[in-house]
């Protein structure tokens, strides 16, 4: 499931992983290290929300 | 939809975002994103990190150089647009070149807001808003020395710390009475001066800059309000940015303070969008991260032909200097029913919520920990309940 960052709105997409911070495609969100922080704004993994659970995010 | 020519101009969070929405929907458009910033796409909102040299440009960037291969995006750095033509669907780009498009989707930011006080315009002031920018700083800062900050908003609080951190003695200049004034009230104003006083960075509250004056070896004097002049080898103004309109009023576009965008991002230009710090919404400016990659998403959908209707963002900040934390959400300043407030050394809250328990505005200090809390309430619009 997505997983988006609170702080700047940069979704997590297991299917993609992060290229850019070494995480490879396929990687559950929960399976992203401790230490993993959001590409684009720096915020911790705890920042993070399921995308469903929000409610919808103003697009 | 096939065979178009898409131009975006802009390479920040709205450009990438809208290219790679217009790539979502049309398989086949040649997309060229211009920039006239000889990186690529970063986190713009973490230069703060090469100024004091956590970072280098590098670990802000933001995509793999196969991404835009993979995507068939191409593009060019060091573009400089120098106009548009709306009825001929054709850009100039410095040097002479044309380049005719289908869609125009203009992305191109905003930029600092400098005051018009004398010696403005003196080498030791500078602004922080591009990775250039913040390179710049990061080798005078180095040198050590004496910086002046204007501006004790966000942005101004973060540089400062990220001054401080890289040696520099730093003292901020803000109008306001406390920090913060439109994200914090006086009380969370006095506990975030206690923390950064802590961290090294002096203040001048109430004041305002009335002057910068040559000194010896290119340093300055900066005459703030009440008569006292404060040496600095560099003044940094964080004033505030304002949207870049100079290309879309040149070319006829209507523009307020931004250029108009109605709900589908387009301007008054048919075949031409805009999106981000530039974009003046019916709901007003934004100016911040998350607003510029929600409407770079929408304008791309909406060039690409997607039934788009963008209805604002949620307006929220983070600041970040490294182990204080700040978060604002909402308007403090807007009508509330009730209000809760928390403070306990440098720990500090204050959320205000409407009749129906929903969050209207709030600030935290020194603990994120409500921060989850009070987003799911803003943006469901469900009564706020403490984490």
């Amino acid at each position: 499931m997505k997983h988006v960052c609170l702080v700047c709105g940069y979704a997590y997409d297991p299917s993609k992983g992060d290229p850019i911070g070494g995480i490879p495609a396929g990687t559950p969100f929960e399976d992203l290290p401790e230490g993993w922080t959001c590409p684009e704004c720096g915020a911790a993994k705890e920042m993070f929300e399921p995308e469903d659970s929000q409610g919808g995010a103003p697009t | 939809m096939s065979g178009r020519t898409s131009v975006v101009v802009g390479g920040g969070v709205a450009g990438i975002e809208a290219a790679t929405a217009i790539r979502a929907r049309d398989e086949t458009a040649r997309i060229l994103v211009l920039t006239d910033e000889p990186w690529p796409y970063y986190s713009r909102i973490r230069i703060g990190e090469v100024v004091d040299g956590r970072s280098g440009p590098e670990g802000l960037f933001l995509r793999l150089d196969a991404w835009y291969d993979e995507q068939r995006i191409e593009m060019r750095r060091g573009a400089r647009v120098e106009g548009i033509d709306p009825a001929g669907g054709e850009l100039h780009v410095a040097g002479g070149e044309r380049i005719p498009y289908d869609g125009l989707l203009l992305a191109v930011g905003a930029r600092p807001f400098v005051p018009p006080f004398p010696g403005a315009d003196l080498p030791a002031v500078t602004t922080l808003r591009r990775m250039d920018d913040a390179l710049e700083l990061r080798r005078r800062a180095g040198q050590g020395g004496r910086c002046v900050v204007v501006g004790g908003g966000l942005l101004g609080l973060e540089l400062s710390a990220s001054l401080a951190g890289a040696g520099m003695s730093v003292t901020v200049v803000e109008a306001a009475p406390w920090l913060l004034p439109r994200q914090v009230d006086a009380e969370g104003g006095a506990v975030l001066q206690g923390i950064m006083e802590r961290r090294g960075v002096s203040f001048r509250l109430a004041s305002g800059v009335e002057a910068v004056e040559p000194a010896e070896d290119g340093a300055v004097r900066v005459s703030v309000k009440g008569g006292e002049r404060l040496p600095g080898d560099l003044v940094v103004v964080s004033a505030g940015v304002r949207p870049d309109t100079a290309l879309a009023r040149e070319c006829g576009l209507a523009v307020d303070k931004g250029i108009r965008v109605d709900d589908g991002l387009r301007t008054s230009a048919p075949g031409i969008w805009a999106a981000g710090d530039c974009a003046e919404h019916r709901t007003g400016l934004y100016g911040f991260w998350s607003a510029g990659g929600d409407q770079g998403k929408a304008a791309g959908a909406s060039l690409a032909g997607a039934p788009v209707a963008y209805a604002g963002s949620m307006r929220q900040t983070t600041l970040k200097i490294t182990d204080v934390a700040v978060f604002s959400i909402g308007d403090l300043a807007a009508p509330f029913d009730r209000e809760e407030s928390f403070r306990e050394g440098d720990v500090y809250r204050r959320v205000r919520m409407d009749a129906a328990g929903r969050v209207v505005g709030a600030v935290l200090i020194g603990s994120l920990d409500e921060r989850k809390a009070l987003v799911v309430s803003s943006m469901t619009g469900r009564p706020y309940r403490p984490a």
